[in-house]
């Protein structure tokens, strides 16, 4: 409670100093966002962590096998950086970057799921056969 | 990484604004212009790190 209570003061605060440096100088407004994004990612970073362990808990306990859970863990950390990326670049107003950006994720997050899709395939094949 | 870091960069921002008008006005655009983007160099050195702490941070949280 009380770290989204710090959480809450800091991104006010520095929304605040944004507005003031945005009329004079744009770009130290936008590296002030990223740096109030970053200490705010890593207040969360220890919860984060907690689900994260709890997730490889919960496999371990259904037998799920280590390669398994390691795609979608990894879809949700590209997920995480392609969305900061994409909503940073959008708010300076680089809306290509953040669509490429975007279009890289899901690229990205496809080739890490791969192995999943050919486990499953797999998987058919020997139940058809 | 600490708050502080928010409010160096605004202080660094209010600075160079305050900065850049005088020298405008005394006809030395070349110099604010020279001014905006050394404050710039200077804040974008202080996040990088940060950034490369986000990364590695989200390396080892999900074990990558």
């Amino acid at each position: 409670m009380e770290w989204m209570v710090k959480v809450a003061a800091v991104a006010i605060a520095a929304a605040v100093l944004g507005t003031v440096l945005r009329k004079t100088t744009p770009e130290l407004a936008l590296l002030l966002a990223l740096c109030a994004g970053l200490w705010i990612m890593g207040v969360a970073a220890g919860g984060l962590g907690a689900v994260a362990a709890l997730m490889e808990e919960l496999a371990g306990l259904s037998g799920l096998s280590e390669e398994l859970l390691e795609p979608v863990v990894k879809t949700v950390a590209l997920s995480i950086l392609t969305r900061l990326t994409a909503e940073i670049c959008r708010s300076v107003g680089e809306q290509g970057i953040a669509a490429f950006v975007e279009t890289a994720g899901t690229v990205l997050a496809l080739v890490v799921a791969l192995p999943l899709v050919r486990a499953v395939t797999v998987l058919m094949a020997e139940m058809l056969t | 990484m600490d708050v502080d870091l928010i409010f160096k960069i605004a202080a660094i921002g209010i600075v160079v604004a305050v900065l850049n008008q005088v020298l405008s006005r005394a006809g030395r655009d070349e110099q604010a212009m020279m001014t905006t983007l050394a404050a710039l160099v200077v804040v974008l050195m202080m996040v990088v790190q940060e950034i490369a702490d986000l990364f590695d941070m989200v390396k080892t949280l999900f074990h990558l």
